[in-house]
């Protein structure tokens, strides 16, 4: 009885174990381009996908799209209004978006957003929250720009002057 | 041989382009204001610098030359060419001091590409580019796509040289009887859609709960480059960003619009629909948009298996509405044409290498030259099998009624054949750099035709010898070749003047 009891234990342990495992490998993270190459792969199927969320999120209905970028490859996701809630910054000029891990199912051709690829997510969360990136001004371009604006009045009103010179010359010729 | 160019030809050219590249500073003063407004200061400051450096480099040749004549045909087409490539430079400037391109001959690609209309990038994290930046990439499309020349045309030139700048920027109608009229028309047809557009895209964008700002940003720069078909988008993803199906229906009916020739466009606006009807460029337009349509259907449906008629109908349609307009927007990723079968990709090709009609913002050979070919072969035809004594004579009606004549068709052929010559050079310079035919083909077509589509080739990392052939092959398309050729011969008449 105590050798059976011992080998349940250890028998639940094993699968256990190897369960965790199952979950964690369903978390592994895809690179977007993986889902762009091996599309017959991964086509209808659950997948995990990281990257920042860029530009905006746009309404569709009851739903909202997000475009997250991955390196050079980027992918629409379908979230909802909780899920977008927890959006709180996206990356454009001077900024950089949130980083967000989703998981969800990826649709070669949606069938229900008119053959979008796209990933439905289920399960969102932010992994780093965007930041602002300082974009400081050139002091040399400004120094450059400021000498460009003497030299250009003093060209324009040189060429101004000779263009009236030349104007007067030519009415006093005809005269 | 070659006639010489003198002295008093170089003084005028430049007296011209200097003129030019001031009106070039003048432009960028707009993005100046994208950027003082957006409250984007370093941008705001490259732009202001390279205004400057536009406008006094363009007053020197006026201070220096003050030849305020009337321009030959050969002065006109140098520098309608030269001008091209001189925008080309200054337009590259404020992009290359955006960090956003990794050499100089990037920035000069991505500029050509956007004054010539094609919608070719090289831009590198396009989603974190400034507004300012940003706005002058599509305000070069639409400047571009009037025509550099005409804005000048608008401004600064005046007399009887209009003409021969006017036809040089690949335009041979005059819409109204007077050139600067004409030029005053394709603005007022332009800036009203742009208003119309914009209005409805914003409103879309508003409604999809994106800020106004952005909205109207976003719906300015879409009009600015699909109306005048060079396909650029604010954002990396281009048309696919929106995942909405009615911005796609709304980009492809201003893509459609732009496309047509702006004589049509007078006649509907002057109040004569039934040129609609009667249009023969036209009517040739639909029926090739149709049959090549069929073709890209037939590549898809055999190759591949879709879960329903509309994606189907959604990613083949948009594609190739895009391709024969030359606009080049795209609502899939290029990844997805590893599934399109080779005869799908063939008729994108042939869609594209068509293009959109004469005296339109559309690249290609032009549906009006395919046409013209037509009709003289039917009238050879027709001459060889009637009794001799026959007078054969072949009409069609285009704005007005015409008749075919030998000198026609005889410079629509040379036209037709440059093209293809070149399309097949660039597909060749592809194959030389070891990419495979069809891939390099499509993406020769698109720079050649100024389309914008790609399979992929054309990145920041493909070889500089193939971007440099790509920014000829986009100057020589725009132009129609013409203009070019006579720079060509004006810049060997000055290597043996020497």
């Amino acid at each position: 009885m105590k050798k059976t009891f011992i080998l349940l234990i250890i028998t639940l342990l094993v699968a256990g174990i190897s369960y965790s495992k199952d979950i964690k490998n369903s978390e592994e993270v895809i690179p977007i381009k993986n889902l762009f190459e091996q599309v017959s792969l991964y086509d209808g199927k659950e997948v995990v996908v990281q990257g920042e969320v860029i530009g905006d999120i746009m309404r569709d209905g009851e739903h909202f799209w997000v475009n997250i970028k991955d390196g050079d490859a980027f992918m629409g996701i379908v979230i909802d209004a909780l899920q977008k809630d927890k959006i709180g910054c996206l990356g454009r000029y001077g900024i950089i978006g949130d980083t967000i891990k989703v998981r969800g199912t990826y649709h070669l051709h949606c069938p229900v957003h008119y053959g979008e690829r796209d990933i439905h997510a289920e399960k969102l969360e932010v992994l780093e929250s965007g930041y602002t990136v300082p974009k400081p001004l050139r002091i040399d371009r400004i120094v450059v720009s400021i000498i460009l604006g003497v030299i250009t009045i003093f060209i324009l009103l040189y060429a101004q002057k000779q263009s009236i010179h030349r104007d007067t010359d030519g009415q006093q010729t005809k005269k | 041989m070659i006639p010489y160019f003198s002295r008093e030809d170089v003084g005028l050219i430049l007296y011209y382009l200097g003129k030019i590249i001031k009106g070039m500073g003048i432009m960028m003063l707009i993005p100046f204001f994208v950027g003082v407004i957006n409250k984007e200061w370093a941008p705001s400051v490259d732009f202001l610098f390279v205004s400057l450096l536009s406008l006094s480099i363009g007053s020197i040749p006026l201070i220096i030359f003050q030849e305020d004549r009337d321009l030959n045909w050969r002065q006109g087409m140098s520098i309608v060419a030269i001008c091209w490539i001189v925008a080309m430079f200054l337009g590259a400037i404020p992009l290359y001091l955006s960090g956003h391109y990794l050499s100089f001959l990037d920035a000069s690609f991505e500029a050509m590409s956007a004054f010539a209309t094609t919608g070719l990038v090289l831009v590198n994290d396009l989603d974190h580019m400034a507004y300012a930046y940003n706005f002058w990439r599509h305000f070069m499309c639409f400047i571009g796509g009037q025509g550099i020349i005409l804005v000048a045309i608008t401004l600064f030139v005046r007399g009887g040289s209009v003409f021969k700048v006017y036809v040089g920027e690949a335009r041979e109608e005059k819409i109204m009887p007077n050139v600067i009229q004409t030029a005053r028309f394709i603005w007022l047809v332009s800036l009203t859609y742009l208003v119309i557009f914009t209005v409805i895209l914003t409103g879309i964008n508003l409604w999809r709960n994106i800020s106004p700002g952005r909205a109207l940003f976003h719906s300015v720069c879409l009009f600015m480059a699909g109306w005048d078909t060079a396909g650029f988008a604010v954002q990396s993803q281009n048309v696919l960003y929106y995942h909405s199906p009615i911005i796609e229906l709304v980009t492809a009916m201003f893509c459609l619009l732009g496309a047509v020739n702006f004589g049509v466009h007078y006649a509907v606006w002057t109040g004569k629909p039934r040129e609609l009807l009667r249009n023969y460029e036209l009517k040739l337009y639909v029926a090739s948009i149709l049959a090549t349509f069929f073709i890209v259907c037939t590549g898809l449906v055999v190759h591949f298996q879709f879960p329903n008629f509309i994606s189907f109908f959604r990613e083949g349609f948009y594609q190739l509405v895009s391709s024969h307009t030359g606009v080049g927007y795209s609502n899939i990723s290029v990844q997805n044409f590893s599934y399109w079968s080779p005869l799908a990709i063939l008729g994108l090709i042939i869609a594209m290498g068509l293009g959109g009609s004469s005296t339109s913002t559309a690249g290609g050979i032009k549906i009006l030259r395919i046409g013209i070919i037509l009709k003289g072969i039917k009238k050879e035809l027709k001459i060889l099998t009637s009794p001799e004594s026959t007078i054969v004579v072949e009409k069609f009606h285009h704005i007005r009624d015409m008749t075919i004549e030998d000198n026609h068709v005889k410079m629509s052929a040379i036209i037709t054949i440059l093209y293809i010559t070149l399309y097949l050079v660039g597909g060749l310079i592809g194959v030389f750099y070891g990419y495979q035919f069809l891939p390099s083909l499509f993406e020769s077509v698109s720079a050649s035709a100024n389309v914008g589509l790609s399979m992929g080739i054309t990145s920041p990392f493909m070889p500089a010898g193939l971007k440099i052939t790509y920014i000829i092959q986009m100057w020589l398309g725009r132009l129609e070749f013409i203009s070019a050729f006579v720079l060509i011969r004006f810049l060997l008449s000055l290597r043996s003047s020497e």
